[in-house]
């Protein structure tokens, strides 16, 4: 990374009001040729990654404006890798002390500190019998359809297509898309838009005075 | 072939996913009835986080709490990774795995979308890849060789940004479009809130314009008359933001938020209602032609933002 392409970036990038699609994109750019360089400090704790995100984001408001930093960054005082380190290797410092702390607050060990980075949880699937109560309620509402608007919201030209033959054949194990236009008769596009349009409206309806969110 | 891929690899931007987002991820896929489904939400909400992030970054004003994603029954009855932009539309944030060329764009999102952005998850699930963007697709399949780079994505938002700009200059000139009415075509019973008027009669140069404001909220909608009022001075303009209950009403109710926006959506000025307040109103603002700004109106968890431009 040859610093004099990378400084003319951030003084080109900088001509440009913030929020400007130019300072946008120029910061993209910055962001792919910095991470590229490999010269920012990495480590393998859990909190790294959001640490990152934290750092960029001081990098794209302070870059060419002091928005939440005491100054913007000055070339003159430093690269602009030691810059991003600098505050990067602060604030994994402040989480640090934060997470020694909460481990010392942890009482059960039985629960992990942090989440799992893989999928075995999902193997906890197979063992799993019982249906979700999100799924019995929604099916229930959609089969008892207390309002008549499941039913009451057809596809033009078929009224045997309405929302709640939809929805039920679209909620979990759910009727592929393909299977249903072969069984209706209808073309996969017809049956979506209408499902998007007018039935995901009641799904969502449904989800927020059920209190689910 | 080849060439495409090297393109694509070249212009991906690496990201990396945070414990949070991770955790939410799993608590949405917890929810499902089945693996498959779990393992799809928790694809999706992935997607969604790291697309987000990136945005946070650029200064692009998110929703997630708007989005279907973020609804446990939307997402249970559909596949879909949806992200709110404040004020433009929405976003769809699909995910796919590493070694995988193609991306597959459910049926239930082919429509209402600025677009479709691809986050390659990589199986470490602590980093991914926004290889792209595309406007709109006219098959479910998308080879990621089709994708444009990330930059087109801002340039899309941009362009959405600059078309819903109410142009406050072409007021002046008596051209207002179909949303912005005169008063008395909003108030058809006098408004005794409307008819009160506190400032001085000087203001025969005015140009008052109001839209009528459908708020959406959890339970049940609101509607609000946001008043526009300019008053042309040399090169700047003079511009008074007020919000009145519509037509037939009394009171604003309360807790309505009524908020002056920068054009990095900073929050300027910001007024709420209180019980009984008639209006609403930001303190007078003066703006030099070309000035961009935006007025939001929010009241519990629904919000609408207009963007101006003097």
């Amino acid at each position: 990374m040859i610093n004099g392409q990378l400084q003319s970036l951030i003084t080109e990038t900088c001509r440009h009001p913030p929020g400007s699609l130019k300072r946008q994109q120029g910061l993209t750019q910055l962001y792919r040729m910095i991470v590229k360089s490999g010269k920012l400090w990495r480590e393998n704790t859990p909190y790294y990654e959001e640490v990152w995100q934290q750092t960029w984001l001081y990098f794209c408001l302070n870059l060419c404006e002091a928005t939440t930093g005491k100054d913007k960054y000055d070339s003159d005082r430093s690269s602009i890798t030691t810059w991003l380190n600098v505050y990067l290797k602060m604030r994994l410092k402040d989480r640090a002390i934060k997470h020694q702390n909460q481990k010392q607050q942890m009482v059960s060990a039985s629960q992990p500190l942090y989440d799992d980075d893989t999928l075995t949880f999902l193997d906890t699937f197979e063992a799993l019998p019982d249906i979700p109560p999100i799924l019995q309620a929604t099916r229930k509402w959609a089969e008892t359809d207390p309002e008549g608007e499941l039913q009451r919201l057809q596809l033009r030209g078929r009224k045997d297509v309405t929302c709640q033959l939809l929805i039920l054949r679209r909620l979990p194990p759910e009727t592929t898309w393909e299977d249903l236009s072969a069984e209706l008769g209808l073309p996969v596009s017809t049956l979506s838009s209408f499902y998007q349009r007018k039935c995901l409206p009641q799904l969502r309806k449904f989800g927020e005075s059920a209190g689910y969110l | 072939m080849a060439n495409h891929t090297q393109q694509t690899e070249n212009s991906a931007l690496p990201m990396l996913i945070g414990t949070n987002s991770r955790r939410l991820a799993q608590q949405f896929a917890r929810e499902q009835p089945n693996r498959q489904k779990a393992e799809q939400v928790y694809f999706n909400t992935l997607a969604v986080c790291v697309v987000r992030n990136y945005l946070e970054w650029m200064g692009i004003a998110t929703q997630l709490n708007a989005g279907d994603s973020w609804n446990p029954i939307a997402r249970l009855a559909s596949d879909v990774a949806d992200l709110q932009v404040t004020g433009l539309g929405i976003l769809e944030c699909r995910p796919i795995r590493e070694n995988q060329q193609i991306c597959r764009i459910p049926p239930e999102v082919w429509g209402d979308r600025i677009g479709y952005v691809v986050v390659q998850i990589e199986d470490s699930l602590k980093a991914a890849n926004i290889l792209g963007f595309i406007h709109s697709i006219d098959r479910p399949d998308i080879p990621l060789s089709q994708l444009q780079p990330v930059e087109t994505l801002l340039t899309t938002l941009s362009g959405l940004r600059r078309q819903n700009l109410v142009n406050l200059s072409q007021w002046c000139q008596g051209i207002f479009g179909e949303t912005w009415q005169d008063l008395g075509s909003i108030f058809s019973t006098p408004n005794l809130a409307y008819n009160f008027r506190t400032s001085p009669p000087d203001r025969q140069a005015e140009i008052e314009r109001g839209k009528l404001i459908d708020l959406q909220m959890q339970l049940g909608s609101q509607m609000v008359v946001l008043l526009v009022a300019l008053t042309p001075e040399f090169d700047t303009m003079a511009v008074r933001v007020r919000l009145y209950p519509p037509n037939g009403e009394i009171y604003l109710p309360p807790n309505l938020r009524l908020a002056l926006l920068s054009d990095q959506a900073d929050t300027l000025q910001e007024v709420r209602s209180r019980r009984h307040d008639n209006y609403i109103q930001l303190p007078r603002f003066t703006g030099e032609t070309g000035e961009r700004f935006s007025i939001q109106v929010a009241l519990e968890n629904a919000m609408i933002i207009e963007n101006f431009a003097i």
